[in-house]
């Protein structure tokens, strides 16, 4: 047998089976740093939530469920508002983002790139000062036109609408790019109108990447600190700022408890998406 | 099976499409002197064509010869710059192509990734205001006449490139189209496959009698299944024909080389008479049939096709017209047919020779004396444009001069 060197050429199923090298080593324990670094802080809290004491040691010493009770009746609400806020988010970035990333996809025109980049500006910008923008905006709408949205939901709308259309964009352009003319076509060669083949035929082939850009939006809106701090009002505040707000008071347990249900809410909620569009994806294959 | 099925789904289909045989012959669809021009570069210049009702109709042409943006502009994808398109007299120029009636097959399926094959297929029908039920009929009825009634609940995805292109076929004629448009269906598919579907495509064709145009690059694809054959280049028409024609009488040397295997000549004319036409050719002469008229001195390209020309040790046949003797230079076996390659210096060519032989006989070797022969009506003429400087009679002289000395 000649090659037990890493530089010597291995029959290649035995290599695969056999050969255990020092970089893959090296891979596996950066790996599982990267892990540890990445889930790890959410698990402490999550067990921290159920931890007797006060303040919070680690490992608990004893088990208990009690700041799951106590949590704030505020927090429900502004959750009701973070989820309706994320909501329209989303819907308003299927809206303003497919058609865009369409168009970009196939324009063939001079502006291409640089509209591709203007579009995608908001991406560049950090959000604190997108969202001191966006204040300066509303206020001189309202001392000009009249025009009264700042600490609005339609006001807290219009901005994460601006911050998560580039993600959606961003996640249906590859899939745009890939749809093949010829499929149109062919819808209107057998008497579809350009409308119905677009509801019909184009948008289902983007479906999978529009999910995905919908869970991206939903998910940037719903976490949103620094713009939304600026632009809430009385009746509008988010769930992800007073959570913020509340942790400059005291480190109490039951901000634990409610980070763990938001962790355990929002990774039911992809796991459940991930299943319905898998499915559908399982039949097609 | 279904003891319980009566019908004869093939004769429903052909019967449904209604083409009586007095219909044939008739022209159904007319191209009056279509021009396209992208960014000032014709792409297809003035093209003339009539297609008959119910007949297989091929584009056939190198990359970039028009016929792709021609199909096109018939099927309505693409706004001519100049001229008409006429079906049964009427214009449908600048009708968008959902209103046309015309089903398309492209080279890359094109099929709703969405849907399964039956939706497919019923997408035209339902398109139409039939009930789903009368989609689902029509759609099966499609799926069994390209032999893929099983697959009606699948996926495009699950299916081979072949079974995709059938689908598409039948997803075309589900809308029961005035014409079926082919756009190189068969390029993405290997070469067995081609051949395959292309019969199928053509078997589809005869029992449903629908007029077909099919584009392709590949002129025995054409040959196999066209009832006729537009062959084009750089946007314009060479020559319109049945197989036969085009094998046997091509009008340009573009055609000439396009089609088949040939042995090509410069000649000029020397004279012609009774529909013999007699061609200088390097130190000897050709003698052909031409339905052309050529006038002596006319530059005409002389070609022989493999096949025509016949091999015989020098000598034992007798003298006659177009006879010349050779050395074989070079043979080649190929299985049922051996290929020689003749070197006639009389005429200056090398002249190649295609002749069948049976197992065992070994005909002729390199460096073999032989005498070749084709008769005049083989003997293809094409004329050229310009007419040849020196007339045929010094030549004449000249090679009386040669065997005195």
């Amino acid at each position: 047998m000649s090659g037990r060197t890493p530089s010597a050429p291995a029959h290649s199923l035995g290599k695969r089976l056999t050969r255990f090298s020092l970089v893959d080593f090296v891979l596996g324990v950066v790996a599982v740093f990267g892990l540890i670094a990445l889930a790890g802080p959410t698990i402490v809290a999550i067990i921290g939530a159920f931890g007797r004491d006060r303040y919070s040691t680690f490992p608990p010493s004893e088990w208990t469920l009690h700041w799951f009770a106590t949590i704030d009746p505020v927090y429900w609400q502004v959750a009701g508002t973070s989820l309706t806020l994320a909501t329209l988010t989303t819907v308003g970035s299927i809206v303003l983002g497919v058609p865009a990333a369409l168009a970009l996809a196939r324009w063939r025109g001079r502006g291409r790139a640089a509209i591709g980049t203007l579009v995608r500006s908001p991406l560049q910008i950090p959000y604190v000062v997108f969202g001191v923008a966006a204040l300066q905006f509303y206020l001189v709408l309202d001392r000009t036109l009249g025009i009264e949205i700042l600490g609005t939901m339609t006001g807290l709308v219009l901005a994460h609408v601006v911050i998560a259309t580039p993600y959606m964009i961003g996640a249906v352009v590859p899939t745009a790019t890939g749809l093949k003319e010829n499929v149109e076509l062919a819808a209107y060669g057998l008497g579809a109108s350009r409308t119905r083949t677009f509801f019909t035929i184009t948008i289902p082939g983007l479906k999978n990447a529009i999910v995905a850009g919908a869970l991206f939006s939903f998910l940037i809106s719903f976490d949103d600190v620094p713009v939304s701090l600026f632009l809430m009002g009385a009746g509008t505040q988010t769930l992800p700022v007073k959570l913020y707000f509340d942790t400059q008071f005291s480190l109490s347990p039951s901000l634990y408890a409610v980070a763990a249900v938001i962790t355990v809410f929002t990774t039911a909620a992809v796991a459940i998406l991930m299943r319905v569009v898998g499915l559908k994806r399982l039949s097609g294959r | 099976m279904d003891s319980t099925m009566p019908m004869d789904t093939t004769s429903t289909t052909a019967a449904s499409y209604s083409e009586a045989p007095s219909k044939a012959g008739r022209v159904g669809l007319h191209v009056e002197g279509i021009t396209k021009t992208f960014h000032d570069a014709p792409v297809v210049r003035d093209v003339s064509l009539e297609v008959h009702e119910g007949e297989f109709l091929t584009l056939l042409g190198p990359s970039g010869c028009g016929k792709t943006t021609l199909i096109r502009m018939i099927a309505g994808y693409i706004d001519p710059t100049r001229g008409r398109i006429l079906q049964h007299d009427a214009d449908i120029t600048h009708l968008p192509p959902q209103r046309r009636n015309m089903g398309m097959v492209f080279q890359d399926y094109a099929l709703f990734e969405h849907l399964t094959i039956r939706e497919n297929v019923a997408f035209g029908p339902r398109i139409r205001r039939l009930s789903r039920s009368a989609s689902r009929a029509r759609a099966d009825e499609m799926l069994e006449l390209v032999g893929l009634q099983g697959s009606a609940k699948k996926y495009p995805a699950q299916l081979s490139g072949g079974m995709k292109q059938r689908v598409a076929l039948a997803r075309a004629l589900a809308i029961r189209p005035n014409v079926l448009l082919l756009d190189e269906p068969f390029s993405a598919l290997d070469a067995k496959l081609r051949v395959s579907l292309r019969d199928e495509v053509r078997r589809v064709q005869q029992t449903t009698g629908v007029t077909t145009i099919l584009v392709t690059h590949d002129q025995q694809e054409a040959f196999g299944v066209s009832d006729r054959i537009v062959v084009m280049r750089e946007g314009s028409v060479e020559q319109v024909g049945t197989p036969r024609e085009l094998y046997h009488t091509p009008r340009t040397p573009f055609v000439l080389n396009f089609v088949g295997h040939s042995t090509r000549a410069e000649g000029v004319v020397a004279s012609q008479r009774a529909g013999q036409t007699r061609l200088a050719v390097g130190t000897d002469y050709i003698t052909a049939h031409s339905r052309v008229s050529f006038a002596p001195g006319d530059a005409v390209i002389v070609a022989v096709r493999p096949e025509s020309a016949r091999l015989s040790h020098p000598g034992s046949e007798g003298s006659g017209v177009n006879t010349y003797a050779g050395i074989v230079s070079r043979t080649e076996f190929v299985g049922a047919k051996e290929f020689a390659e003749v070197s006639l210096p009389s005429l200056g060519i090398s002249l190649a020779a295609e002749y069948s032989i049976g197992a065992g006989e070994e005909r002729w070797r390199e460096g073999d004396a032989v005498e070749v022969r084709f008769r005049p009506e083989d003997v293809i003429t094409i004329g050229l444009t310009t007419r040849a400087e020196q007339p045929s009679i010094e030549r004449e002289q000249s090679s009386i001069e040669g065997e005195q000395s």
